[in-house]
């Protein structure tokens, strides 16, 4: 029970011996940081077991009860999100150690990466509106210091322009939380349920036509939404993933969009205000929008990493479509397309890191190293593209393929037309990537030097091969009732999490 | 010592007029313990470690836009502020650690019966407020120090 | 009323930052749309005839008709939050002159297209 601000607690420690101890050797921080995820790890496998079925763990800051005081939440939800953002920063960090030899204070970069993990572990955990506002942004402040880190113009840009929209979502985000702490006199996510449900018993006002009820979920919902990068907000996503490093894309694509966008959605329209059929038919909209632009913004363009920033913001589309359903094998769909979706995001996003970067030597700024495109890199980015794309044995297709049968059997038959029109557009996108890019060989600086990739991005890449084909392991039934199942139930049921917290 | 005082109170070539700088001189001490003030009351009053911070850091950046850059900076520099925010943050995370004593984390279960004593609350809020308001202030004062002494080498980099 | 001042000053805010084109205009549109909210915050605390929220040795932990403390210390948190980010946004900035020698977006975004 200890370990829930364990999990907030420890990488901050580990932020504060970096900037104590490391400044000089790059090396230490490194290991700092390395043994810090290590450490999460095992506090994370002590909380797996614990949370059971349709449980919840409650930990109370401060010994102050629950309306008063700050409460850490962990129930199923938290758990699969919590798993997805572990070991991808697990990996993202594997792979950054050769690869920022780039900059020069290598311990900026480690201890804003710390940083960024610290706020979205208290994401997840937050128990109260503004607990989760204050940890999103700490994490969304790292990760503008992360995008921007290599101090060159088209980073800048980028950066600048994630800025500008993380500022308004903040913004939204908090004009929501003002106008429901007006209005309601709590900010904890559990009482705000039991208000907003005392209120519908009681016959006063439904949630349909309190107006107030319906502005607080608008701005919640876009202020979320501009977070995740969907389609009317998605101008920052491309910009800022094309330039960074690549493991900072990893990060951005796989645990800042889903974790800082689609998690708060989940658990404010699921589990504090309640959800109709009006919201989840804009969520419907918004995903069909974002897929369809996703794919085709995209035709034109020539740099890899910006195909995969589009393709990121189709697939989040996928996944709020799967929200915007509502049965529970369109949920559980959802969730496992978050799965599938970072793995394969993160695939691309390695192989292509590890097939052109240049490394400038000591200070000398003609000689240029490239590293030697071998059969590895190829072969990873080929995986990599079947299994966006969808094909059978890959992660790509059971997620996909669940949330078709979901929409079939729900009855929208022209969605369904609709998705698999994008999944052929999809296809045709990264069979032009193949061909065009990777199969003709490029021409090489002459002042450059080519060396092997180094050891450490060959097991990262090797390791998300193999899990590219583990996503259909999560459908059978007993991984699916330990892991997929809990977030399920505690997002599907309204009452679950209020009665479970009420219950402790 | 009294001539060195004079050459940054006389130069006006540095930081702004005279006037500024006497002004300054006289509020300087007042706003900066107003900021303590602020922070030491947080369990009474609205405010707390995040607004003593703010103001101690508010008190020190006015000594440099009043005094220049050379004058402000010399005294206390980046190492000075360094050392005060490490040893807030070990601070406040040794309080966080010795709230595990009483239950919970940051827990406030210490009892305080002398009579004397009343207003300083039967909690850990006081010290923890000192902590808070060190490392806001410092946090602060850092960033506004490295925006000012960012310095160009001709070339590209920082 | 002073709900008023909030949503025009909000309305400033938004439109600065989607018209105007130069990098620190828009960081001062950003600022003025925060501070909108704030006083948001802090107005919505407000009760006729409340007192200061203070506890002195008289009223120690009795609940007297009080101004709400709670958005104060919402509005502290946000307050220094995005002192942090802005200072963020004018290191970019700066960089971003030196790089290219113009504050304007539009003129930045085609040098990088190239």
């Amino acid at each position: 029970m200890i370990e829930i601000p364990l999990l907030i607690i420890v990488p901050l420690l580990g932020v504060f011996l970096i900037v104590g101890i490391a400044r000089k050797k790059s090396h230490i921080a490194g290991i700092i940081s390395i043994i810090t995820l290590c450490l999460i790890f095992y506090l994370y496998k002590n909380l797996l077991g614990a949370a059971g079925n349709s449980g919840v763990i409650v930990y109370e800051l401060g010994g102050w009860s629950m309306p008063e005081g700050i409460n850490l939440v962990i129930d199923g939800l938290a758990v699969f999100m919590l798993g997805i953002v572990y070991f991808i920063s697990l990996i993202a960090l594997i792979y950054s150690i050769p690869y920022v030899k780039k900059i020069n204070d290598q311990w900026k970069y480690y201890a804003l990466f710390l940083l960024f993990i610290t706020g979205v572990s208290g994401v997840v955990v937050a128990g109260d509106i503004f607990t989760l506002f204050v940890f999103l942004e700490i994490a969304a402040v790292a990760s503008y210091a992360l995008v921007s880190i290599s101090l060159e113009a088209g980073a800048l840009y980028g950066a600048f322009g994630y800025m500008r929209m993380g500022m308004i979502s903040s913004v939204l985000i908090l004009l929501g939380i003002a106008i429901s702490y007006n209005y309601l006199s709590t900010l904890s996510i559990s009482e705000v349920a039991i208000k907003l449900g005392i209120r519908n018993q009681a016959g006063n006002l439904a949630l349909d036509n309190n107006i107030v009820i319906i502005f607080v979920s608008l701005l919640f919902f876009i202020g979320f939404a501009m977070k995740s990068g969907l389609v009317p907000f998605h101008s920052w996503v491309v910009d800022a993933h094309a330039f960074s490093f690549a493991p900072v894309s990893i990060m951005l694509a796989a645990i800042c969009m889903p974790v800082l966008g689609i998690y708060p959605i989940l658990r404010i329209f699921f589990n504090m205000i309640g959800v109709t059929p009006k919201i989840l038919s804009i969520m419907m909209i918004i995903g069909i929008l974002s897929m369809i632009l996703g794919t085709v913004l995209c035709l034109r363009e020539r740099d890899f990493k910006r195909i995969i920033g589009y393709n990121c913001i189709s697939e989040l589309g996928f996944v709020i479509f799967g929200i915007g359903i509502g049965s529970k094998l369109a949920i559980a769909g959802a969730l496992l397309h978050i799965i599938s979706y970072s793995l394969s995001s993160s695939l691309l996003y390695v192989s292509d890191g590890a097939m052109d970067s240049e490394k400038k030597v000591s200070n000398d700024q003609n000689l240029k190293i490239t590293f030697k495109s071998n059969v590895l890199t190829k072969v990873a980015s080929i995986i990599g593209s079947m299994s966006v794309v969808g094909i059978p044995p890959f992660n790509g297709f059971w997620s996909k393929m669940i949330i078709i049968t979901a929409a079939w059997i729900a009855g929208y038959k022209g969605n369904c037309m609709l998705i698999v029109l994008v999944l052929i557009l999809n296809a045709v996108v990264f069979i032009k990537v193949q061909t065009h890019g990777m199969f003709k060989s490029k021409q090489r600086n002459r002042q450059s030097i080519v060396v092997e990739v180094p050891f450490l991005m060959r097991l990262c890449i090797i390791i998300l091969m193999v899990f590219s084909l583990f996503s259909g392991v999560f459908w059978l039934s007993t991984q699916r009732e330990a892991f997929l199942d809990p977030a399920v139930n505690m997002i599907l049921e309204k009452g679950n999490y209020t009665k479970a917290i009420l219950w402790n | 010592m009294h001539i060195e005082k004079r050459k940054y109170y006389f130069d006006q070539s540095k930081g702004m007029g005279i006037i500024v700088k006497t002004i300054t001189r006289l509020t300087v001490g007042i706003v900066f313990l107003y900021g303590i003030n602020m922070a030491l009351k947080g369990h009474l009053t609205p405010g707390g470690g995040f607004a003593g911070g703010g103001m101690i850091a508010l008190a020190l950046l006015s000594l440099i836009l009043a005094f220049g850059k050379e004058a402000a900076i010399k005294n206390i520099n980046r190492k000075r502020i360094t050392m005060i925010a490490t040893w807030a943050m070990i601070m406040f995370l040794f309080l966080g650690f010795m709230g595990l004593m009483g239950g919970n984390l940051f827990s406030t279960d210490f009892s305080n019966t002398d009579s004397r004593f009343a207003l300083l609350g039967d909690n850990i809020m006081p010290l923890f407020n000192i902590a808070i308001c060190f490392l806001v202030g410092s946090g602060i004062y850092t960033i506004f120090i490295t925006l000012i002494m960012l310095r160009v080498r001709k070339g590209e980099d920082k | 009323m002073i709900y008023l001042l909030c949503f025009v000053l909000f309305g400033v805010g938004i439109y600065g930052l989607l018209v105007k084109k130069n990098i620190i205009k828009l960081i001062m549109s950003m600022m003025i749309s925060s501070y909108a909210v704030h006083i948001f915050l802090i107005a919505s605390g407000f009760r006729w005839h409340g007192r200061t929220p203070v506890l002195d040795a008289t009223n120690t932990m009795q609940k007297i008709a009080m101004v709400d403390p709670m958005p104060q210390t919402l509005v502290l948190i946000s307050i220094i939050v995005s002192a942090a980010f802005i200072s963020l946004l004018c290191v970019v900035a700066i960089r971003l002159f030196q790089l290219f020698g113009t504050f304007d977006i539009t003129k930045i975004k085609e040098k990088i297209k190239n």
